[in-house]
């Protein structure tokens, strides 16, 4: 087997990741970076919810155990909200969220909150070019975690 | 005054304008005819690529509001019909059209494009601006066949035959697209037809056509191929155009690298009788500039200006991207001839440079862009023909400033480029404004030629009937289907047990796609349908509405998105955005199995509406809502109705401010159904859309809608230019008040005085303020010639009409002086002005004795209202209306609407027709006298509830409330306390749902189990497909 051969029979590691957006910033900055023809990985999965407060942490831990080498929560900066405040909460529980996800044993680099508004396409794009980077790094996730 | 009044109204002219009023009327129950004279409704809008500020796709944007209007109940469409004569009186009128024949049956026409394809003939294609498309043989030819349908979303999808090119109608040869046509609807014995309706008001929205710029020889447009129009340029830019969206040169196909973009081609140019600001071209050529660097970083794009008429929300920031970001060049100068390198047909272009170089300049480009001028449309003749509308010299039909959407003909209202150059969401609220016009007029006959919609019977989906799902995966055209392959994702759909039928439409949005999906819910008895095609957020509406209208409950409905969220971001993957694909379109199904019917409530509205603010933009809205019939609370803060408008002694239109408020304010007060209020503000707000409470001065007031119309008012420039420091050192506002005090021999004018040269809140340019300082500077040199008024100004923004009292104050000997932000005029203690006149290149001094500064209005305090109704400012803290583009005055926020300054700077004209905007909002909102609740809400399970209070303290919306609950046992009553929801008070945010301890609150639509369902379902990859299995398992960790 010659040497280019090699290189290219070895696939980089392609992780999954699940995003939960919410409707109104998040999703629509996701729609954005679309429109603006803005390219990122394509990894990225996004689950539309109306607000990032909708998302009960007991969905990110269930996405890890079902397989998903990362998960995003996307909402609305704060101040934003179209719900007003359901964001704060939304970071509330999942920094919890974090420091239990701590504690099991989780790479805490699998996850990330982030806010992401409407308008912001490019950064849309970048963070989940970075997440996937991130994620890329620390391998298939293991069922034991 | 006719004796019948009919509840129906004729609207002439299908853009955007006259979408926009067809659907406000239609809304509200009057019938509605909308005639266009092209094939299709749409109007010039539909060419659009993008549109301004936002970058949205014009398409995108405007496509569902072109389905709106085709499947309206209350809306007729009478498309490639002429218009031919008028006669009767307001409130009944006779409307004779000419029908011309398409050659197509219009009835059995399906809008497969099969006699297009087979069609071997050619037409100049007008939908794209003239261009050529490359044949399969690499040959020029016009972008149309002789048969076509008029563009991929046309409303109506039908096929027309152009007679006088086509062979068969001419010599009675080929017959091609005939024997093509699998529905028989070609019918060449077709002829136009006379036809007539009876309507009680007419509404004109006719538009514009683009400048011909073969009218300028100089510029060789037509001779040099590389020479291209704005328009051409838009569909350059167009994924759909004829170059797939690859801007080439017309004459070698390769991508220009320097780009000129030439203003004011038919526009501002008096020896072709046209004075007038086109309004929009110097927006549109930013952003065509920004867009041509988009598709290609390389790019260097020119823009030659006279002045950069960046006048509207967002537009000054939207210039300055182009500047800092995009690094368009900017030189101000008029091209005055364009000449063709005959060796490599590059453009060479003459102009005089105003800074620097003295003497002509040249420049060597690879393409050259006119932006040519809005011209009013070719209809205009028929306007004053058949019509007899009054037109002005340059052909815009005439308008009173106080009646900016009444014609002189009774009964006949105009709105957008009709009356006079402008941009879409002037448009657009204007239309809203020649709606409200015609409802008061028609008031007593309305609802009285429309029929109740009659839905098909519902049909019964219950939880554990065996889901059948359907699932369209919609090329988009090339926007999914040149990445994603859909019929594989779609083949792909039907190896799912539940999934009974999948196609890959072309346009899943297009009319026909509608009627297939009904088709297809009856034939495969669906009871779930999956679209795959783009974003929820703007197309879920539309495909709901067809569930709606094939009796299936429209919540058991959802949407993939494929094009926004794959094929767009991926274009270069085609394998894993395929993957992609399939794993949502997956997810779906299994969301979709879980779906279940949901109802909307109708809850019963309260038929008033409170306007805050008295200046002309609340006042109109006032007027307006009462003599349609709905009772006002007219709300004012300071002791007396009439705004800014009341300082103001004379308007650049000559009119006295004064005068105005007091003609409006006798008519208010003959109006019963207006309640005033002054010194008064509106307190204690509760309650939502339809059914709002609040106290005024006490009084508990209950309302179904809100208008806002708070204005603004002119900034305090201290710190400026020694404001504050002299009386001689005085603000526009000022000057007008004290007018009649001064006699100043020698005036400077400094524009832009905290606008524009700020970081935000005060970044934007303000609109009006060169308009306000030209008033003045005529009326200081009308009253005294000699004397010297010297306007020290960055761009001088008279669009429109406006450009006339430019030419005028210059006629008059006004003297205008341009400065830049690098170099600034400057104030010394003394009073000594200097600024450095870039044209002569010197710095000039100035003693005048009178410095006025034109400083922006700012908006009145509106944080309190902001936050009371829970709607958003901009930035420049006005507020922020829903959609900058379609939705100027409507907020995103149900019942709340917004007029006057209170949205951005604008003269009284534009308010008033604002007001009238916000008035028909409303009107369309309360007509009915119900509205449908949120299907999507939070319940509360009573039984499992404890009473704890958390979601009570989550809620954003105050929709929870406890409540103690009796329950009588046998021999005693037991207290408990439960969590209750107000249905129409809920918005669905589901907080609530992941706060409740207990699990006792559960959110419709977007459950707990359907969630989750959806993102297990996309991580887990079923058997069926082996293959993929297989080589995720030859996956090596790097």
């Amino acid at each position: 087997m010659t040497q280019a051969e090699t290189t290219t029979s070895i696939k980089v590691f392609e992780p999954t990741i699940i995003v939960f957006a919410c409707n109104w910033c998040s999703y629509a900055g996701a729609d954005l970076a679309g429109v603006s023809r803005l390219k990122y990985p394509s990894n990225i999965r996004i689950v539309r919810v109306m607000c990032s407060g909708r998302v009960d942490p007991a969905f990110v831990m269930k996405a890890f155990l079902k397989g998903a080498d990362g998960v995003m929560v996307a909402g609305c900066h704060p101040g934003d909200c179209h719900y007003l405040e359901g964001n704060l909460r939304a970071k509330e529980r999942i920094d919890k969220m974090v420091e239990a996800m701590k504690i099991l044993g989780f790479e805490k680099d699998r996850f990330r909150l982030e806010w992401i508004s409407a308008s912001e396409g490019k950064r849309f794009a970048q963070i989940m070019t970075e997440f996937t980077e991130q994620v890329r790094t620390l391998g298939p996730i293991k069922k034991s975690e | 005054m006719a004796e019948t009044m009919l509840g129906s109204v004729a609207v002439i002219g299908g853009g955007i304008a006259g979408i926009q009023a067809s659907l406000d009327m239609a809304d509200q129950g009057f019938l509605v005819y909308l005639i266009e004279s092209n094939p299709s409704i749409g109007g010039r809008m539909v060419q659009l690529d993008k549109t301004f500020p936002t970058l949205d796709c014009a398409m995108c944007i405007l496509g569902p509001k072109l389905v709106d209007v085709q499947r309206h109940p209350n809306i007729q469409l009478l498309t490639y019909c002429e218009l031919e004569t008028l006669s009767g009186t307001p409130g009944n009128f006779t409307l004779k059209y000419l029908k011309k024949a398409r050659y197509v049956d219009e009835e059995k026409c399906t809008g497969c494009g099969e006699c297009e394809e087979n069609c071997p003939y050619y037409v100049d294609d007008e939908f794209n601006a003239g261009l050529m498309r490359k044949d399969k043989k690499g040959r020029d030819k016009p972008a149309r066949k002789n048969v076509s349908i008029p563009f991929p979303q046309a409303v109506p999808k039908v096929a027309y035959i152009v007679p006088e090119t086509c062979r068969y109608l001419t010599k009675g040869k080929c017959g091609i697209c005939k024997k093509k046509c699998g529905p028989g609807a070609i019918n060449y014995e077709q002829k136009d037809e006379e036809r007539e309706i009876h309507v009680g008001a007419v509404i004109v929205t006719t538009g514009f056509d683009p400048f011909d710029a073969k009218e300028i020889s100089s510029l060789h447009f037509g001779q040099y191929p590389n020479v291209v129009t704005t328009m051409q340029f838009e569909r350059l830019l167009n994924a759909s155009g004829p170059t797939g969206g690859e801007v080439i040169r017309p004459s070698d196909q390769k991508h220009p690298k320097k780009i000129a973009f030439l203003q004011c081609v038919g526009s501002r140019n008096p020896s072709l009788n046209k004075n007038y600001c086109s309004a929009a071209c110097c927006m549109y050529a930013i952003k065509e500039a920004i867009m041509a660097k988009e598709h290609d970083p390389n790019v260097e794009a020119y823009i030659y200006y006279m002045d950069i008429r960046a006048f509207g929300k967002g537009f000054e920031e939207f210039y300055q991207r182009a500047i800092n970001e995009f690094n368009i060049h900017f030189i101000k100068s008029r091209v005055s001839e364009v000449r063709e390198n005959p060796e490599n047909r590059n453009l060479i272009i003459k102009y005089e440079d105003f800074k620097g170089t003295p003497g002509i300049s040249t420049e060597e480009m690879d393409m050259v862009v006119l932006s040519t001028g809005l011209d009013p449309s070719s209809h205009s003749e028929f306007l004053k023909e058949r019509l007899h509308l009054e037109l002005s010299d340059t052909g815009f039909v005439v308008t009173d400033p106080l009646k900016p959407l009444e014609t002189n003909q009774e009964g006949v209202f105009v709105c957008g480029v009709a009356s006079s150059p402008k941009d879409i969401p002037d448009t657009v609220a204007q239309a809203s404004g020649a709606a409200a016009k015609a409802s008061i007029l028609l008031k007593d006959a309305r609802g009285t030629e429309i029929e109740e919609i009659k839905l098909p019977r519902a049909i019964k989906v219950s939880p554990t009937d065996e889901p059948r799902i359907g699932v369209l995966v919609c090329h988009c055209g090339h926007n999914i289907g040149s990445v994603v392959d859909c019929k594989e994702v779609a083949d792909y759909a039907k190896k799912f047990d539940n999934v009974v039928y999948a196609n890959d439409p072309m346009y899943a949005c297009a009319a026909d796609s509608q009627v297939m999906i009904k088709e297809a819910i009856k034939e495969h008895k669906l009871n779930r349908v999956i679209v795959a095609s783009c974003t929820p957020r703007t197309h879920e509406p539309l495909f709901r509405s067809t569930l709606i209208e094939a009796g299936l409950n429209e919540f058991l409905f959802d949407l993939v998105n494929l094009r926004e969220q794959v094929s767009w971001v991926h274009p270069h993957q085609e394998e894993e955005a395929n993957e992609k694909a399939r794993d949502l379109v997956r997810g779906a199904i299994t969301r979709a199995c879980g779906l279940e019917p949901l109802f909307k409530e109708k809850i019963h509205i309260i038929k008033k509406a409170v306007v805050i603010g008295g200046g002309c933009a609340g006042m109109t809205s006032a007027l307006d809502l009462a003599r349609a019939g709905y009772p006002v609370y007219l709300v004012e803060k300071e002791d007396q109705l009439g705004g800014e408008l009341l300082k103001i002694p004379e308007l650049h239109n000559s009119l006295k401010g004064p005068e105005v408020v007091e003609k409006l304010r006798k008519e208010i007060e003959n109006e019963p159904e207006i309640s005033i209020f002054t010194n008064a503000k509106l307190e204690e707000l509760s309650g939502a859309v339809g059914n709002f409470k609040g106290k005024i001065k006490g009084k508990e007031i209950q309302f179904g809608a809100v208008i806002l119309a708070t204005g603004a008012e002119p900034f305090t420039p201290n710190g400026y230019y020694n404001y504050g420091t002299s009386s001689n050192i005085i603000t526009q506002r000022e000057l007008d008040e004290r007018f009649d005090e001064v006699d100043p021999q020698n005036v400077v004018m400094i524009q832009c005085v905290g606008s524009r040269e700020d970081e935000a809140p005060r970044s934007y340019c303000s609109r009006i303020c060169c308009t306000v300082a030209i008033k003045n500077s005529i009326r200081i040199k009308e009253r005294n010639p000699n004397a010297n008024v010297f306007v020290l100004y960055k761009d001088i923004r008279t669009y429109g009409d406006l450009e006339e009292l430019y030419l005028k104050a210059r006629e008059l000997g006004t003297i205008f002086i341009r400065y830049t932000d690098e170099q600034k005029p400057t104030v010394d203690a003394d009073g000594t002005v200097t600024v450095f006149d870039e044209m002569l290149g010197v710095n000039l001094q100035i003693k005048p004795d009178l410095i006025v500064l034109s400083v922006p209005l700012v908006p009145k305090p509106n944080e309190e209202l902001s936050q009371m109704f829970k709607v958003p400012r901009g930035s420049d803290n006005f507020f922020l209306e829903a959609h900058v583009k379609l939705r100027p005055i409507d907020f995103a926020t149900d019942g709340i609407f917004l007029a006057g300054t209170a949205h951005f700077p604008k003269f009284t004209s534009e308010s008033i027709f604002q007001g009238s905007g916000a008035a028909v909002r409303v009107m369309a909102l309360l007509a009915k006298g119900y509205i449908l609740s949120e299907g999507a809400i939070a319940i509360v399970n009573q039984d499992v509830c404890r009473g704890c209070g958390r979601c009570e303290e989550v809620c954003p919306f105050k929709a929870i409330e406890l409540e103690v609950k009796t329950i009588k046992m046998e021999t005693q009553e037991l207290k408990m306390v439960k969590a209750y929801i107000n249905e129409a008070v809920c918005k669905g945010c589901g907080t609530c749902v992941v706060t409740c301890p207990v699990s006792a609150i559960t959110i419709k639509h977007f459950p707990d189990k359907l969630i989750e369902s959806q993102f297990e379902s996309i991580l887990t990859k079923p058997e069926f497909t082996e293959q993929m299995e297989a080589d995720m398992s030859q996956v090596e960790a790097p």
